[in-house]
C-alpha cells in the first residue's frame, strides 16, 4: 500500500474495486451473507410460482406430499382462469387490474404533478413569502401530528368524495404538493444549471417556456424515475383503498379482501397465479426503470 | 420608463408564474394539513353530539392502562410501536447503510444483488405476506421443518400469543434489510477523488465508510433519520395481512389501532373523536422528543461537496 502512496491510482473508479488482503476476506464474508439473503428473497417466490402451475382439482391430494413436491403436470392455464375465477364482491381480478391502472393513472399523475410544480418554483425562484412557506412545508413534514384521520375521514365524507374512485384520487392529489416527492423534486430542479433559463428570457421566452422547454426535459429521467416508483407504490397499495374506496378494489386490496374470506384449497393454485401475476408488471416496470430510479433518486439536508 | 414598466410586467409575470404553480398546493396543504388536524384538535374534546367532554381523554388513559381493550390496549400497541421502531433504527437501518457501502463498492455480483435486494420494496407485501405465512404454516416449508426440530408453537407462529408479535417483527426484519435507494443514490455522488486519496493514504474499508462516507452522505442520512423518527408513531409492521386478530395476539401498534377504530367506527360509535384524542395526546408526548431529536441531528456538522 505505502508502495502504492506515491502513485496516483490510474483508473479512478478502481478505488471501488481494489482491495486489500483484509479487506478480501471482509468482502467474502459480506459475499456469502449477500448469497444467503439473496435466496431466502428469491426462494419464497419460486415455491409459489411452482405451487401456481398445481392441477386445482387434486392440489388437495397432492399437499399431503409435502411443502417441497412438484406437479406432475404443469397447468399454466391457472393464469388465464384466474382473471375470473378470483373475484370479491363482484370483481373480478382482471377489474381489480383495471382500477389499479386507473389508480397509477389518476392519482399518481396528479400526485407527481403538484410535487414537480412546487419543487421547481422553491428550487429556482426567489419571492415574498417563500422563504416562509418552505420552512413551514418543513416543519409540517417533520412534526409528527398523529391521530387525525377520525377527522380526515368525516371531512372526505363531507365532500362527498367517499367512494367516489378517481375523483377522490384527484382531489386528495393537491395534499402531495409538500410531501416527501417535495424535496426530491427540489433536489433535482435544484442541480439544474439556470443559464440555459437565462439564454430562452433573452429569445424572448418567458418562465412557462422555460418550466416546459428547458427545465421539465432536463429534470424528466429524474420525474420518470420517480414515477415509476409511485406507480409501483399505487400498484401495492391497499390501506387507503379499502378504507375509503371500497368499490374501486385494486389488486392488492382485492387479493387482501379475497385471503381474508378464505380461499378453497382447490382454488389455491389460481390465487397464487393470481399473486404472481401480480408481481409481473411491478417487475416490469423495475427493470425498465432501475437504473435511473438508482441514479437519478436523492435527498439532501432539509436546510433550505 | 419603459424599460422600468418592462421590468415591472416582467416582475409581474414572474410573480404570476410562481403563484400558478404554487397555489393548488397551498390550497391542498390547508385543507388537509390545517383544516384536519384543526378538527382533529376540536373533535378530541367533542361527544358525539358536539358538546364538550373530557371523556375521550378518560378513555385512553385507561386503554394505556389496560382497563378497556385488554391485549388491545394502547399500552400493549405502544410497546410493539416502538419495539418496530427500534428495530428499524438500531438494527435495520445501518444494516441498510452497511448493505449500501457493499453495494457501492462493487462487491462481486453487485448488479444484481441491488436489484434482488430491492425486491422487497417493489413486490406488494400483500402477495409477500402471503408468500411468508404460506412459507410458515404448519404445512408449509419452514413449518415442517419447525415440527420436525420440534419447535413449532401451538396454533401456528401467528396463532400464538407468545410468538405472534414477534414473527411480524421478525418478517419486518427480513423484508426491511433492502436496497435503499436514497442512500445509494447519495454514496453514488460522492466524488471518487476523495477516496483515492484516501487510499493513497492507506485508508481501509472500514475507516473508509465510518470517516469518509458516512460524513459526506450525512445530509441524505439526517433527512432519512429526522423522517424516520417523524414517522414514529406510525412505525408498524403489516399486521392487518399477517393476523385476523391482532387484539387477540397482542399484535396491535398505535397505527394499527387507530385505522381500525377509523376503518370500523362510524360518527355515532364515538369511535373518531376516541382517536383524535389518542392523537391530540400522542403528538403532546412525541413532538418534544422528535424536536429534540432534530435539534441533536442538525448540530452534527454537514460537509459540502
Amino acid at each position: 500500500m505505502k508502495k502504492n502512496k506515491s502513485k496516483k491510482i490510474k483508473d479512478v473508479s478502481l478505488v471501488l474495486t481494489q482491495r486489500s488482503g483484509p479487506e478480501k476476506v471482509v468482502f467474502g464474508i459480506a459475499l456469502v451473507i449477500f448469497i444467503a439473503y439473496a435466496l431466502t428473497l428469491i426462494i419464497p417466490y419460486v415455491w409459489l410460482f411452482v405451487q401456481s402451475l398445481f392441477e386445482p382439482k387434486s392440489y388437495v391430494l397432492d399437499y399431503v406430499k409435502g411443502p417441497f413436491r412438484l406437479p406432475e403436470q404443469w397447468y399454466f392455464s391457472n393464469y388465464v382462469v384466474g382473471f375470473t375465477y378470483i373475484q370479491y364482491d363482484n370483481i373480478p381480478f382482471i377489474g381489480m387490474i383495471i382500477n389499479s391502472l386507473v389508480y397509477i393513472v389518476v392519482g399518481g399523475g396528479f400526485g407527481l404533478l403538484w410535487p414537480i410544480c412546487t419543487g421547481y418554483v422553491f428550487a429556482k425562484y426567489r419571492f415574498k413569502g417563500r422563504e416562509l412557506i418552505y420552512s413551514i412545508a418543513i416543519f409540517c413534514m417533520t412534526v409528527p401530528i398523529v391521530g387525525s384521520s377520525g377527522a380526515y375521514f368525516r371531512m372526505i365524507a363531507a365532500l362527498n368524495l367517499y367512494d367516489k374512485g378517481p375523483l377522490f384520487d384527484m382531489f386528495t392529489s393537491i395534499n402531495t404538493g409538500f410531501g416527501g416527492n417535495f424535496l426530491l423534486m427540489y433536489g433535482i430542479f435544484k442541480s439544474i444549471s439556470w443559464s440555459y433559463a437565462e439564454a430562452v428570457f433573452i429569445d424572448g421566452g418567458n418562465d412557462y417556456t422555460v418550466f416546459f422547454r428547458i427545465m421539465l426535459p432536463q429534470a424528466l429521467p429524474a420525474i420518470s424515475a420517480l414515477a415509476i416508483t409511485s406507480a409501483i407504490g399505487l400498484w401495492n397499495e391497499y390501506y387507503s383503498i379499502i378504507m375509503y374506496k371500497p368499490s374501486f378494489l385494486t389488486v392488492a386490496a382485492g387479493l387482501y379482501y379475497v385471503q381474508l374470506t378464505g380461499i378453497a384449497r382447490e382454488g389455491l393454485p389460481i390465487y397464487y397465479a393470481c399473486l404472481i401475476i401480480t408481481m409481473i408488471p411491478v417487475l416490469l416496470l423495475f427493470s425498465l426503470g432501475a437504473e435511473g430510479m438508482m441514479k437519478n433518486l436523492s435527498i439532501g439536508g432539509l436546510k433550505g | 420608463m419603459r424599460q422600468k414598466s418592462s421590468m415591472g410586467s416582467y416582475r409581474r409575470g414572474q410573480l404570476i408564474f410562481v403563484w400558478s404553480m404554487i397555489i393548488i398546493p397551498i390550497i391542498g396543504w390547508f385543507i388537509f394539513f390545517v383544516y384536519v388536524n384543526a378538527s382533529s384538535f376540536v373533535q378530541a374534546f367533542q361527544d358525539v353530539n358536539g358538546d364538550f367532554t373530557w371523556y375521550n381523554f378518560e378513555q385512553v388513559f385507561a386503554s394505556f392502562r389496560g382497563d378497556i381493550d385488554g391485549r388491545g390496549g394502547l399500552g400493549i400497541a405502544m410497546r410493539n410501536t416502538f419495539s418496530y421502531f427500534g428495530q428499524h433504527i438500531i438494527l435495520i437501518f445501518p444494516l441498510q447503510i452497511i448493505m449500501a457501502y457493499f453495494l457501492y463498492k462493487q462487491i462481486p455480483g453487485y448488479k444484481v444483488f441491488r436489484i434482488i435486494f430491492y425486491l422487497p420494496n417493489i413486490i406488494s407485501s400483500v402477495v409477500m405476506v402471503n408468500v411468508f405465512k404460506e412459507f410458515i404454516a404448519a404445512d408449509g416449508p419452514i413449518g415442517v421443518l419447525c415440527k420436525q426440530w420440534g419447535i413449532f408453537p401451538q396454533g401456528g407462529f401467528l396463532g400464538n400469543i407468545d410468538t405472534a408479535h414477534a414473527t411480524i417483527l421478525f418478517y419486518c426484519f427480513w423484508s426491511g434489510i433492502n436496497t435503499h435507494l436514497l442512500v445509494c443514490g447519495a454514496m453514488a455522488k460522492i466524488p471518487l477523488e476523495v477516496l483515492e486519496s484516501a487510499r493513497l493514504d492507506g485508508v481501509q474499508a472500514g475507516r473508509e465508510l465510518v470517516s469518509i462516507v458516512l460524513p459526506l452522505i450525512w445530509p441524505t442520512l439526517s433527512t432519512i433519520l429526522i423522517l424516520s423518527c417523524t414517522g414514529l408513531i406510525n412505525s408498524s409492521g403489516p399486521i392487518l395481512l399477517m393476523t385476523k386478530d391482532a387484539y387477540a395476539y397482542g399484535c396491535t401498534t398505535i397505527s394499527y389501532w387507530i385505522f381500525e377504530k377509523v376503518w370500523t367506527g362510524s360518527i355515532e360509535s364515538g369511535k373518531y373523536t376516541l382517536v383524535s384524542a389518542t392523537g391530540l395526546t400522542l403528538t403532546v408526548i412525541i413532538v418534544p422528543i422528535v424536536l429534540g431529536l432534530r435539534k441533536l441531528l442538525e448540530k452534527i456538522p454537514t460537509v459540502e461537496y
